[in-house]
Parts: structure tokens; sequence; C-alpha cells
């Protein structure tokens, strides 16, 4: 590996920010091979499986060396996995063997249409799976654009044998290779796969490690799944670049029983463990001091809370609930990230309070200004979301004009920075558009636009007030509002001709609710009492199958009263005020 | 046994009005939940409501499997028998 017999402390610390992340794996099976890595509960929260360094480095060298049998360099493999250390095992076999990674959540059946159009924009034609995964999916992508992939069955993959540990060498990857595409941008008709390279990868890790104050001790627990960027950087490679002990759950382990998460916490005596912000809610709602008999939690350091809108109200409910078992405020870490750049872009310092403001809400939407309010009536709260890492620099601009904004002023969140990744695949009209944002000010400097609203407080935090275009973020997941309308309006030939306009908003604290208005025609407005009912169940059905969350409204609205641009498009963010503001038309809610 | 069967039915009509914003009256047992607007996250955190109040341990699928209220309850009170 190295032509050293050790390396200093320093001297680890430097490499495993420089090196591909595969090489920091081979770094770390050379210094510290039998150390535990992973440790996967089931759904009951008892050990099912684990990983040593040495057990991820030979599993992905066998997944590499099959790769190499059956692909060349730089084709993209999907990765069709469900929560588990075969997908870190497969994941790593496509790095070291430089084939590009492309983790998927599973499709439903009835859900393939995304998933295809993801696989045309890739170019894919190899997926990795376990066999019971295949099991279920066979047959998904007949008669689809997709229906000649070629599958690789992972468990039929023959293991390597036992290797000296002399023997891991360094990956043939250079650090501005694409490692991984991130399809989680992008609608159904324009997937975006975000190309995340090594570099990007080793400095973001890197960047995390030294903003939050993590080392080898910093055990973690995750439940946030891999096809998502704070479940895979942050569950499934920080735990590389820091030598650590990490125990992996699956989403739904977590989400139904959120006290097996936190005796995880307390069985393992993480210190970082967190997930998007309903999960803290949930754990309130759902807490159970049954289930918690014996639980500490004095050892939590950092809370991230990120990937969704930060609430205070959950914060300061959740803490009042578990500060009884040594949970403490300081521990929430409200925090900004974006696949685009990787993950972290904004988050800590760590340890200390989270900070929070009350901002005239008024102001802040009609003259784009933040003014402080202790006035109820027109008080919106926002928590900040941290400080961006030295090496990023977050601007705020005026969308329109590229203008940067003054101090107190809102606008869009631009961020330039070593981890912005190098764009969408095979998408250069959308990277144009997103990655190389130029301020008016002449500057030749490249900007991520993140479509994000927000503003930079006088203490130094970003705060996110919202999102510029229609995207809807719901438990931490980003939903098209065209491929919610689409749905619908397909959910039935009654509404073929119909249009629509979905959008969502703050219903209070601690909830988001997100609303259909369907604009009727002639004929169903005259039918419309009888067949309301079916059509609301219709509704509802196609959407929780199709997209696997639940409309909270579904209003329907007289002929020619949605209203649309002179070009025809659906105007979502008027409807929404008209609405909200009760000057809608409403023919039935 | 009837009793029970009713009581479970009512935990989950009483989370679908909560959480899905549906009314009592609108609550029909034969319906499909996804209907309500019941999505993946919801009907796991319905399945760990269910196992708290009866003490079971569920399948994660078991909403998935039995769809509507009717059906979901009559598996769960199946589940407590055989349990007991």
């Amino acid at each position: 590996m190295l032509q050293k017999t050790k390396l200093t402390q320093l001297e680890i610390e430097t490499a495993v920010g420089a090196l591909p992340i595969q090489d920091t794996l081979a770094l770390r099976t050379w210094l510290h091979p039998n150390k535990k890595l992973f440790t996967f509960l089931d759904d009951e929260g008892m050990e099912d499986d684990r990983f040593t360094y040495l057990d991820l480095w030979q599993r992905a060298q066998s997944v590499a060396a099959y790769l190499s049998t059956r692909t060349a360099p730089g084709d993209r493999v999907l990765l069709f996995y469900p929560q588990g250390l075969d997908f870190i095992a497969a994941f790593f076999g496509c790095l070291l063997s430089n084939r590009i990674a492309v983790p998927l959540s599973l499709p439903n059946r009835r859900r393939v249409d995304k998933c295809v159009s993801i696989i045309v924009n890739c170019g894919a034609k190899v997926a990795m799976l376990p066999q019971k995964t295949y099991d279920k999916m066979e047959g998904s992508f007949d008669d689809t654009e997709a229906s000649d992939l070629d599958w690789i069955i992972s468990d039929d993959i023959p293991a390597a044998r036992l290797i000296a540990i002399d023997s891991v060498y360094r990956s043939s990857a250079s650090l501005d290779d694409v490692a991984f595409l991130q399809y989680t941008s992008g609608s159904t008709s324009t997937p975006k796969g975000v190309m995340v390279t090594h570099r990007n990868i080793a400095l973001n890790l890197q960047m995390m490690r030294d903003s939050w104050i993590l080392d080898a001790q910093t055990d973690m627990v995750f439940w946030q799944p891999h096809h998502h960027d704070m479940g895979l950087i942050m569950g499934q490679l920080l735990p590389i670049l820091l030598g650590n002990h990490t125990v992996i759950m699956s989403p739904n382990t977590a989400v139904r029983q959120p006290a097996i998460w936190l005796n995880a916490v307390s069985h393992y005596q993480a210190k970082l463990t967190g997930g998007p912000n309903f999960i803290y809610d949930l754990a309130s709602t759902r807490y159970s001091e049954e289930r918690l008999k014996g639980v500490d939690l004095s050892c939590w350091e950092i809370a991230p809370n990120g990937a969704d809108v930060v609430r205070q109200p959950t914060l300061e409910r959740f803490y009042s609930i578990y500060k009884k078992y040594g949970f403490r405020m300081e521990t929430f870490m409200p925090c900004y990230g974006l696949a685009e750049a990787t993950l972290f872009v904004t988050g800590g310092p760590t340890r200390q309070m989270p900070q929070h403001m009350e901002v005239d809400k008024k102001v802040l939407e009609n003259q784009r200004k933040v003014v402080h309010t202790e006035n109820p009536e027109v008080a919106r709260m926002l928590v900040g979301c941290g400080e961006p890492n030295w090496d990023v620099r977050v601007t705020i601009a005026d969308p329109d004009s590229c203008k940067e904004c003054e101090a107190g002023e809102v606008g869009e969140i631009w961020i330039n920075a070593r981890t912005v990744a190098a764009g969408y695949w095979n998408n250069p009209e959308a990277t144009q558009k997103t990655f190389h944002g130029m301020l008016s000010n002449g500057s030749d400097k490249r900007y991520l636009r993140t479509g994000d609203i927000g503003f930079i407080g006088d203490d130094s935090q970003l705060y996110i007030c919202g999102r510029l275009k229609d995207l809807i973020i719901c438990e931490g997941r980003n939903l098209h509002p065209e491929d919610i309308e689409y749905t619908i309006l397909n959910a039935t030939e009654k509404l073929k001709t119909q249009s629509c306009a979905v959008f969502s908003y703050d219903k209070d604290d601690h909830k988001q609710a997100i609303v259909a208005i369907i604009e009727t025609d002639r004929d169903l407005m005259r039918s419309l009492v009888e067949q309301a009912k079916e059509l609301r169940s219709t509704i509802g059905q196609s959407i929780t199958d199709e997209h696997g969350i639940g409309l909270s409204q579904i209003v329907f609205i007289p002929p020619a009263t949605l209203k649309k641009t002179t070009s025809g498009k659906v105007q979502r963010s008027l409807m929404k005020s008209l609405y909200l503001n009760g000057e809608l038309e409403i023919l039935q809610a | 046994m009837e009793q029970q069967l009713t009581q479970i039915k009512n935990t989950i009509s009483t989370f679908i009005c909560t959480e899905l914003n549906v009314d009592a009256q609108d609550i029909d047992p034969e319906m499909n939940l996804g209907a309500y607007g019941l999505g993946s996250t919801a009907a796991t955190i319905l399945t760990g409501i269910l196992e708290d109040t009866y003490k079971l341990k569920l399948s994660p699928l078991l909403v998935f499997d039995y769809p509507t209220i009717d059906t979901l309850s009559a598996a769960i009170g199946e589940q407590i028998k055989v349990e007991n």
C-alpha cells in the first residue's frame, strides 16, 4: 500500500481528505483491518450483519473483480439494494473498478416510469442487486425502454480469497473522475443525475470532520436510505473517512419504532445521529417510556437536522421529552445541504444552542427583506441552518438580476465550493442553468444556483425561507408538482381533460399540507356532486401508489378559473396565494 | 372478540382521521387505505402504533397485504388470537 512502515496521525488526517474514498478504505484496512466498521440492525434492532474494515475491502474487491469481467471502466452500474451492508460492498466494488455507481430506490412494480427514465438518461446497461430483490423485481421492466438490462445477482459473485493486508492497493481512479450519480433531483420527465466526483466526496467528508470536530471515536447510528445523499454520504462514507464504527438500520425500522433508533444510540453510545425534521417529531409523538427503559442519550453530541424545513417547536418538544434521558439542546445541529454540492454546505458550530429568529413574514414575502419582529401576528420563526465550512462561499443573489444581495436582503442561495458537483449527467442544458451561475458583478466565478431562498443572519447563520421553484419537500424527499399533477389527471378518464395545480404550504408549526386544486370542465362540474367521492378516492389511491405520499386536500374549482400564464403554464404560486387568502372560488373542498 | 375487533378498527380510523385529515363520516371500512392518502411513511407509522397499542410485532408489509380497515383489523385480530 505504502512505502512506509507506519503513518503519523497527521499524515493519516491529510491522506484521508486527499484520497478517493475507496483508497481511504484501503488505507484504513491497512491501518486497522479488524476494527468494526458497520453493524446492521434488523427491524427489531437486533444485530443482523457486521463488517470489519477488512470485510468490506474484501467484499468490495470481489465485486470489483467480477464487474471487470462484465463491464468496462466508466460504465454506469445501477444498484438496487434494500438498506444493508450488501449495498455498501456493491457500491465500493463499483468505485474500486472505476465503474460509476448509480444507487436507486427499489421501484414499485407500478412505479417504474421514473426509474426507466433514469436508466435511459444514464445509459446503464447493467444492474446489480441481491437475489431476493431480483425475485421481486423480475419482469418490472418488460416492455419498457429498459427491458434489455443485463442483471448481475450479487449473491452469485464468488468471494475473493483472504488477502494479505500488505496487498491492499490504491485504485487507479483520479480525483476528478465521477464516482457516482445521485438521482434525487429532477422530475419523471427530466431526471437529473448529479455527477459526484471523488474529489467532491473526499473534500465534503473532510469538511464535515473538521467543521463538526469528528474523529475515529465519533461512532454513529444511521437509518437514512443509501439512495438519498444524507444516507449515503454521511451515513455510509463518512464512517470510512473517520475510521469509526457505524450502526445502520432500515428507514422503516426507525419510522415504525423510533424507540429502536434511540435504543441503538444508547446501546452503541453513538455521538452522531439524526435525520430530517420529521423523525424528531415522530420520536416525540411516539414516545414510549416502556420502550426506553435504561436508555442514556448523554453520549449524543451531534443531531443533524436537515434535508427538510427545520422547525423550532420540533426541537423544543423533542428536548423537553428526551432531556430526562440526558439529551442536550446543544446537540441539535440544524444544517443545510444538497446533492448538487455533494451533501454538506452549512452546519454548526456544533455543540452550541441552535440559533433561531422571528422575522416579519409580510416584509419577507413582499419586499424580500429581513426585519425582526416580536408581533406574533406577522412573525415567522426561522431556525439557523449553520455556518459554511471555511472553503465554501455562500452568496445570496437576486435570482432575476443575478446581483449580489445586501446584508438583510433575501435572495437565492448560491454556492461556490470545490464540493460543488461536476454537473448533471448527460444534461448540458440543466447543468448550464444550475451549475454555471454568474453574478452580475463581472466576476468569472461560477456558482451553483440552489433554487432555495434564504439569507445570512447577523449571527452568520444561513436561514432558509423557501423554494424559488415549486418543488415540494416532503419527509426529506423532493417531489415535483408536475409529476403529482400528471398522476392526478391520469388517475381516471374523467380527469384527463381537466387541469390542476399542486402546491404545499405550512399548515402550522409542525405540519406541511399538500393541496391539489382541480379545475373542472362543464360536464364534470354538473356531475360533481355524484362523482366527487369516487374521484377523491381514486386520486388518493393513485397518488399514494405513485408517489408514496398523501394529499391533504383536493379542491374542485369551476371551469376557466385555474390561473395560467399566456403560454399555458399553471401558475402554482398564484393559485397557492389565492387559496391561502380565501380568494378562490371553490365548488367543493 | 367482537369488541376487540371494533377497538382495532377504531385505532386505525382515528389514525386516518387525525394523521390524514379525513372526516370520520367519510371513513369506509372497505375502502383501500391508499385512497385516504396513506403513503408508505404513514403506513409504517400506523404499523408502529398498532404494535404499541396491541403489544405485537407486526410485519412491515401487513398494511400493504391487508389494505382496508376491515381486512387489516381482521388480520391483527387473528394474530392476537394466535399469540394468546
